[in-house]
């Protein structure tokens, strides 16, 4: 199936924005990301995108397509070819961008660390509310 | 159900980060993925560092910067709903007492209002929410909305048919052991069996409606629909002229209104956030007396109302034991008990399905023409759309298609599905603020003379709101705005 993709670039160096178009041949069953895959090795090096697991469990290929946030292994691409859609896909919003699809995580991680995200267990454990103080509500 | 199951869904993806309302217009925000991670912690009976937790997380930037938009449900790729999470969060405060935050008194005046009189007491809500002495520096606002009619009176004030219920409700609901986000947890077995289904008919879609011949139309308008008519607190209050517009337009739509009067404030996502549990019981009382005048269909006017029945509605439908209990609760208190038959429709979507468009081309006079109009859906009419499901939330066009039978212009803008900021406009103005801007300016650089909007609560924040946008540098809005049915 042949798909088509616009993909918003993104040059750090030269601080570039520019929307490129690509179009790969790909197996029926690709999804977003298989098609990236495909482009990196047989058309364009140069893209960078985030990915790892490939199968909805490891979080790391987040970006927009048409203005959405996916994850790029869990959007099959078959209906979107069938249609005859060229769809845009951008990096995440509302956080920097690296280089293209890859955005700077670190101030998601930031607010991740400040929930104190580890158990506390009873050992350490802040002095509990007294039963009047709920009672008196 | 396990009371944090979602939030440990969670793959830290930032889907949900990426789409944030809030997070746009500060970016301190803690967000929707970490106040997910929040929860996991909080609603886990290992951990014992709760109130310290609900403290941190209740500072500025925390969970009561949440606008309320939805994005992060709708584009969550797991299902951890984390605007839920942030709910459950709020209503764990709330039960502890942890309430020093302007929008935990905000949402807890939701509360006083629903038991006391039934609606919303508009008029005390700024006082209690910002304090006494912040809201004296308003008074040149609030004059300003005084003189356009949107401060309604408080004396007499405007109090709901049988609230004595409601208030027997509150006190019933709250010896059952329900309280704080076990009021949400309980309705997440019957939220985890919805079916993603988008209800529009496409060929509803102006471009086909126009080709049918306008005799069968006139045909159809012999026939009138009863529908039970909730018309929720604004359209009461500082609303009024849409109230007065929908029983106006509402015969030429061939739609007979029942209106419903024993019934309360729908707790706008506020109550639903301080005390989940009784907001369900509210709500269950709504679609009971619904339920009561023999209509298939509960129609609203506002975005807001409309989630916030429609998910009550999904609960109480797909949980029998759910709603077994909250039957016979209402009961207890003399009100009817809810059988689960009702369907919650907003006004917009009964106009735009079936032949509504072909019906409002014959009565709108042409009242747009020569104006380029706006279209602004706001979020609760569009997510989260596994609940509300009428459209796809990225790219609808009922709006739009009433504006053209209107004999308008329609005219696009990327903010046309974003949020305006309403809910907090009160508790964190700056943000509002920051959101309220986009809608506004983007309208205005396509072109446009006026904004639509089918929420009364958009339209409040759109058009009164406008003037404070005025008043900082470098941000001008000549936009008037106007609910689709005036």
């Amino acid at each position: 199936m042949e798909v088509a993709l616009k993909i918003w670039r993104y040059d750090p160096e030269s601080g570039e924005r520019d929307l490129r178009e690509y179009e790969v041949d790909a197996p029926e069953w690709a999804c977003l990301l298989d098609v990236l895959d495909l482009i990196k090795d047989k058309h364009d090096g140069t893209l960078a995108y985030r990915k790892s697991c490939r199968m909805m469990i490891c979080g790391s290929c987040g970006m927009r397509m048409d203005g959405r946030a996916v994850l790029a292994c869990k959007e099959r691409m078959k209906p979107i070819a069938d249609a005859g859609h060229v769809p845009v896909i951008s990096a995440m919003g509302n956080l920097p961008i690296v280089k293209d699809l890859v955005v700077d995580m670190e101030p998601f991680w930031g607010k991740i660390r400040a929930m104190k995200p580890g158990s506390t267990p009873a050992t350490t454990r802040s002095p509990p509310r007294s039963a009047s103080s709920r009672s008196s509500r | 159900m396990n009371a944090i199951h979602k939030e440990a869904l969670c793959i830290m993806c930032g889907c949900c980060v990426s789409e944030c309302n809030s997070m746009e217009s500060d970016p301190e925000f803690l967000g929707p993925a970490a106040l997910a991670k929040g929860f996991r912690f909080v609603g886990d009976v290992r951990d014992q560092a709760d109130v310290a937790r609900l403290n941190d997380y209740n500072q500025d930037h925390g969970i009561w910067d949440c606008t309320r938009c939805y994005f992060c449900n709708e584009r969550c790729p797991k299902g951890v709903d984390p605007r839920d999470a942030i709910a459950k969060l709020g209503a764990e405060s709330i039960r502890l007492n942890i309430d020093h935050d302007m929008g935990a008194k905000h949402a807890k005046w939701f509360v006083t209002s629903a038991k006391t009189t039934g609606w919303l007491r508009e008029t005390e809500l700024v006082p209690k929410t910002q304090g006494t002495l912040a809201a004296i520096k308003q008074i040149g606002f609030a004059l300003d909305l005084a003189k356009h009619g949107k401060v309604p009176p408080p004396f007499p004030p405007h109090v709901a048919k049988n609230v004595r219920e409601a208030r027997d409700l509150h006190d019933l609901v709250r010896e059952q052991g329900r309280e704080g986000a076990a009021g949400i947890v309980q309705g997440e077995h019957a939220l985890a069996q919805i079916e993603h289904v988008l209800s529009a008919d496409p060929t509803a879609r102006p471009q086909a409606a126009s080709r049918r011949r306008s005799q069968e139309a006139r045909v159809a308008a012999t026939e009138a629909t009863r529908v039970a008519y909730y018309k929720g607190c604004l359209a009461s209050l500082s609303a009024k002229e849409l109230d007065i517009s929908t029983q106006a337009l509402a015969p030429k739509l061939g739609l007979e209104l029942d209106e419903l009067e024993s019934v309360t404030c729908c707790g706008a996502g506020d109550i639903h956030e301080a005390e989940p549990d009784y907001y369900l019981h509210l709500n269950a009382r709504i679609l009971a007396y619904a339920e009561q005048t023999g209509c298939e269909t509960l129609m609203t006017i506002c975005n807001v109302c409309t989630l916030n029945l429609r998910q009550a509605n999904w609960q109480l439908k797909n949980d029998d034991n759910l709603r077994a209990r909250v039957s016979a609760n209402l009961e207890t208190v003399g009100a009817p008990p809810y059988d689960g038959t009702v369907d919650v429709k907003h006004l917009l979507w009964l106009i735009a399905e079936g032949d509504g468009f072909e019906r409002l081309k014959t009565v709108a006079h042409k009242g747009l023409k020569g104006l380029k109009v706006a279209p602004f859906y706001g979020c609760q009419i569009l997510r989260p759309s596994k609940l509300l499901g009428f459209e796809d939330p990225d790219q609808p066009w009922s709006l739009e298609a009433i504006i053209e039978a209107c004999g308008g212009e329609p005219v696009d803008y990327p903010a046309k599905i974003k949020c305006c900021g309403f809910p907090i406009i009160q508790a964190r103005e700056e943000t509002a603020l920051g959101e309220l801007i986009q809608p506004i300016e983007q309208a205005s650089e396509a072109g446009a003379d006026a904004i639509v909007t089918p929420c009364p609560l958009c339209h409040l924040s759109l058009d009164a709101w406008q003037s404070k946008l005025r008043k900082q540098p470098a941000r001008t809005s000549p936009c008037r705005s106007c609910t689709s049915r005036s």
